[in-house]
């Protein structure tokens, strides 16, 4: 394998780990193959991710240079944004962030294999589609649709949503797809290794290009384990608790999910790469019974601003 | 947007629907009164009992106990709090576990099934936890290869970066939606 088809499927695959992580978009019934899926999200088991009252651990960090990360993170929201343009509403946009910065303000910032801090630089969009959908990418850029925003009923139910998100690029689950199985199909690959200059600036726009595409094409049909969901919702719900909101925001959303008709085109990408909503609602149900008995239970709705924004994205899709 | 109406049931017994608005009312009243939020507002909305289950008196297991509820049964949930779910049964109002109960609002191509077929498409559902796949057509954007089609835009990734705010508009969004930071670990609630 020559150097230039390495570093083709090098960056392939990491962005196509950036699709898993948009997260949201990524199969349910995805093999959990390797070292297995139940000791990675589990409490306490994890050699992988960590998640300690102190700090969120994710070594797989350490496997990418920031600017690597930045650099597939621009190439995934470009390809995202290609297919569905932003949402033209500033105003939308705005409170969009404005929720999502008040969460980034309360996630913290997880640390690589070393410990080190790994910063995030969180941007949050609408973009224009009529499915129900959410994606995250490397660095942390999160988008929502218009059609799953409009769907919508509170800002603790948006606040859940991007927090989901905000999870997944924190757990590093697409880096961390990279690491377990995209390498697997690349012929004549060796141990990933170190990514030293593997990704660079550098790079043809058009090879580039090429190779994301293809990449996320292929983990978008491929899809993150369902454990990574799971804790993603988990900690998506501790986040929006932390951030003041009521911790059932997720809860009524994934109730929203469950009730939507198998026949409603809007639903068919997110069934198709999540978990069962009626699965992650169970899942989620001692966490929601921990928190309130530990004096938690309650929290922000905001229902009357969200609807103000809500009734503008519906004009907006008009 | 929220799908559905509520199910025939309850608007069918209209001579207690002043009793069910008052209900309604006093409930919105209680709910602000505890969290000072504004309910969400498609609540409440028709569910049923998934399982077998119990109709308690506060949200708590060892609440007492008010009825039984049997599979099925149908029931207007109030409001979340917790795992719990406030919900009017028949009469009796109490709180069921919020794993235990499933919404009923169907619909197929737009139109909301009665809740005789709504309960028995949900018994089928119940049944199983994996998903069915389904053909993802029709969606603007987000349509089946919509990555491979995609026609990539940076500049709309340097749009993006421009709606972002300052962590102190942040906080003043915060202070204005009265949302207070908390502390919850990263863990909490997981198993020792």
């Amino acid at each position: 394998m020559t150097a230039r088809a390495r570093f083709i499927a090098r960056v392939a695959l990491c962005v196509a780990a950036a699709c898993t992580v948009a997260g949201c978009e990524t199969v349910s019934q995805a093999a959990s193959s390797g070292e297995g899926a139940s000791g990675y999200y589990g409490a306490g088991t994890s050699t992988r991710v960590s998640h300690t009252p102190a700090q969120l651990r994710v070594p797989v960090f350490s496997t990418f240079t920031p600017q690597e990360r930045d650099l597939l993170d621009s190439e995934f929201a470009a390809v995202i944004l290609g297919a569905c343009p932003l949402l033209p509403d500033a105003q939308v946009q705005h409170y969009v962030n404005q929720v999502g910065q008040w969460l980034a303000l309360q996630v913290g910032s997880p640390s690589d294999a070393h410990g080190r801090p790994m910063a995030f630089q969180w941007r949050f969009a609408v973009i224009v589609s009529d499915a129900a959908s959410s994606f995250a990418t490397p660095g942390g850029r999160v988008f929502i649709t218009a059609g799953l925003l409009r769907r919508l009923a509170s800002e603790a139910e948006l606040a859940a949503i991007l927090a989901h998100e905000m999870a997944h690029a924190m757990q590093g689950d697409a880096l961390l797809a990279v690491q377990q199985g995209g390498f697997m199909h690349v012929e004549g690959a060796q141990e990933p290794g170190p990514a030293h200059g593997a990704v660079h600036a550098g790079s043809p726009a058009g090879v580039l290009r090429t190779a994301v595409t293809g990449a996320m094409q292929h983990i978008y049909v491929q899809g993150l384990e369902p454990d990574a969901e799971f804790a993603a919702d988990r900690q998506a719900v501790r986040y929006a608790v932390r951030a003041g909101y009521a911790p059932e925001g997720l809860a009524q959303v994934l109730h929203m999910f469950a009730a939507a008709s198998e026949q409603n085109a809007d639903f068919a990408l997110l069934r198709q790469t999540h978990p069962d909503a009626r699965v992650r609602l169970r899942r989620l149900a001692p966490l929601l019974e921990y928190l309130a008995g530990a004096g938690l239970g309650v929290g922000a709705v905001n229902a009357a601003r969200f609807t103000v924004v809500r009734n503008r994205v519906m004009a907006d899709s008009r | 947007m929220w799908p559905g109406t509520p199910d025939g049931s309850i608007w069918r017994h209209w001579r207690s629907a002043w009793l069910v608005a008052w209900l309604l009312l006093l409930a919105v009243v209680a709910q602000a009164q505890v969290t000072a939020s504004p309910l969400p507002a498609p609540l409440p909305q028709p569910y049923a009992a998934a399982v077998a289950t119990d109709l308690r008196a506060q949200p708590m297991l060892d609440a007492a106990l008010l009825q039984r509820v049997a599979p099925g049964q149908q029931m207007q949930m109030l409001q979340m709090r917790g795992g719990w779910a406030q919900v009017r049964v028949e009469h009796a109002q109490g709180w069921v576990r919020l794993s235990h109960i499933r919404s009923v609002q169907v619909q197929v191509q737009g139109r909301t099934l009665p809740a005789q077929d709504a309960n028995t498409r949900l018994a089928s559902l119940f049944t199983a936890d994996s998903t069915t796949p389904v053909a993802t057509t029709g969606a603007r954007g987000l349509f089946k290869g919509w990555v491979t089609s995609s026609r990539p835009d940076a500049q709309a990734v340097r749009q993006m970066d421009g709606y972002t705010v300052s962590a102190a508009q942040a906080r003043e969004f915060a202070r204005a939606g009265q949302l207070q930071a908390r502390s919850v670990a990263d863990d909490a609630g997981d198993a020792p």
